[in-house]
């Protein structure tokens, strides 16, 4: 199939830009990107949010907060038993280190939780801002184009 | 016999990840058990899609492990000890350098990519590349093994879906619309692509505008760089949409003049499928991989020259005659990557591996 394809000739293509090029009078004031410092005293802008990825994981979170202790324990016989007996001789050791964690986990998620209503809350009132800056925007070149309808009109009527 | 795909990370929208998923339907049509065995995957996948690593079976030698390498990790030398028949699909790994003095964890993963890459130059049997340019690589790293260049599975029926029109119609006038798609990453050059727009605002056609899609997440002080550039050339209708839902992207499809391209380093770029599949004429500076997969359609620049670009941009757009021929290339060479062209290119190309290495 790539057999089919037409031939350019870039040869003449190019002579027409490099005299198209002598003709623009380009003036080689650009400044070098190699030459800027990456880093002007000033620090990222930030890093890329990507909301997709945000609510999803926020929903991990909410889904997985809570932490217990201990797995189920699927094993039958003396070797479920003994391990059963080591799980509650262990309870009181590690059971208050995880309610702790669970607790931190609980909080961490209700800030999250809150940071969302926010962001929520936010890309509302964007998009009114947004919408009414359209408005605006229509508003202003509508009158504009009145203005100089009538400013052409009354140049006209003087003539 | 089973044949296993596996990757580090399976992500949403991902080339790779969207390669390996549609050749997993590939090998199950043609009856053989497989899955897809990954570290990381994205949770808006199926579940379905992937299974942990750390759930993959013992393998036969009579099993085939497909190896999805394209940056630095532990599984490009825990894939060269599986005891079954082998084969590397590259996607090639970026040189780090391009990386210097923007992001040392890039850096030292394509770093230990190369390593893993030339690790394994002699424990697969067989690799995929998905170009030319990705096989000649492969070769100079020390490959002998049979290689096949098979190009990466798009899905185009993705493409066709609704585009957001709020975008559309907001920059639908008479402005000249130039596109880049693809991640900011400083391989991609976009600062190339920017003096190139100055050149072609200030002195051509005023009324431009350049939309660079992609994100930025990795590369923030690159990122930074760009923004600075743009603000110290007093430079106006310059878009950094970051990262945007995929109805954003395609809206910048519909509504792009011309695809300009001036990246230094790319194993394929699907990009530039995507632009020739929106009809959009495309001008690419020739480097790595981009020739091979315009395959003398587009217009290629021999030279890195922002003068040059933004002339080229101005005769495509002025002149009906070159762009249509542009066109009308691009969609021959479009058809190469047909879903179900390359999908049979595939499968023989496993047949013809199983068959010879049974």
């Amino acid at each position: 199939m790539s057999d089919q394809i037409q031939s350019i000739d870039i040869n003449e293509i190019m002579n027409e830009i490099r005299e198209n090029i002598k003709k623009r009078g380009y003036i080689d004031d650009i400044l070098s990107f190699e030459d800027m410092s990456s880093s002007n005293g000033i620090d990222y802008i930030g890093t890329d949010f990507n909301y997709t990825e945000f609510a999803i994981y926020l929903s991990i979170i909410n889904d997985g907060w809570n932490i217990p202790y201990y797995r189920d324990i699927p094993q039958r016989g003396l070797k479920g038993f003994i391990k059963k007996v080591i799980r509650k001789i262990l309870f009181s050791q590690f059971n208050p280190i995880m309610e702790e964690q669970s607790r931190y986990n609980a909080n961490l998620a209700n800030i999250m939780n809150q940071l969302n209503n926010y962001l929520l809350k936010q890309q509302i009132e964007l998009e009114k801002s947004s919408k009414r800056i359209t408005e605006l925007e229509k508003r202003m070149i509508d009158e504009k184009k009145e203005f100089t309808s009538a400013d052409m009109e009354l140049n006209n009527k003087e003539d | 016999m089973r044949v296993f795909q596996l990757l580090i990370t399976l992500a949403f929208g991902d080339a790779v990840s969207n390669d390996a998923l549609a050749l997993e339907k590939a090998i199950s049509s043609m009856g053989y058990k497989t899955k897809i065995y990954t570290l990381n995957a994205d949770p808006r996948l199926p579940a379905d899609s992937w299974v942990s690593l750390k759930k993959m079976p013992s393998v036969k030698s009579s099993d085939v492990i497909i190896y999805h390498m394209a940056i630095g990790t532990e599984l490009n030398y825990t894939f060269g000890n599986y005891n079954c028949r082998k084969i590397m699909v590259y996607h090639n790994v970026t040189p780090p350098e391009f990386f210097l003095g923007y992001s040392k964890e890039s850096e030292k993963l394509c770093i230990e990519g190369l390593e893993g890459v030339k690790h394994l130059s002699d424990k697969v049997s067989y690799c995929l590349a998905d170009s030319s340019f990705n096989k000649e690589q492969l070769i100079l790293m020390g490959y002998k093994c049979r290689i096949d260049v098979l190009p990466i599975l798009i899905p185009f029926s993705d493409y066709d879906k609704q585009p957001n029109y709020e975008i559309v119609n907001k920059y639908s006038d008479e402005y000249t619309n130039i596109i880049f798609t693809g991640r900011i990453a400083p391989n991609k050059k976009q600062e190339d692509i920017i003096s190139s727009f100055y050149y072609y605002k200030k002195y051509i056609n005023p009324k431009s505008r350049l939309f660079l899609v992609g994100s930025y997440k990795g590369m923030e002080k690159y990122y930074t760089k760009l923004r600075m550039f743009v603000d110290e050339l007093e430079l106006q209708d310059v878009y950094f949409t970051g990262h945007i839902k995929f109805a954003d992207i395609l809206a910048y499809y519909k509504l792009a003049d011309v695809f300009l391209c001036m990246s230094e380093h790319e194993g394929f770029c699907v990009p530039l499928v995507e632009a020739m599949y929106f009809d959009i004429p495309i001008i690419a500076y020739h480097s790595t991989a981009i020739g091979d997969t315009l395959g003398n359609s587009g217009i290629l620049l021999e030279e890195k020259d922002s003068k040059i670009a933004a002339e080229m941009i101005n005769l495509i757009v002025t002149n009906n005659n070159l762009r249509t021929k542009v066109l009308e290339n691009q969609r021959i060479r479009l058809k190469d990557f047909s879903h179900d062209l390359i999908t049979q290119k595939f499968k023989d190309y496993l047949s013809t591996f199983i068959e010879e290495n049974g």
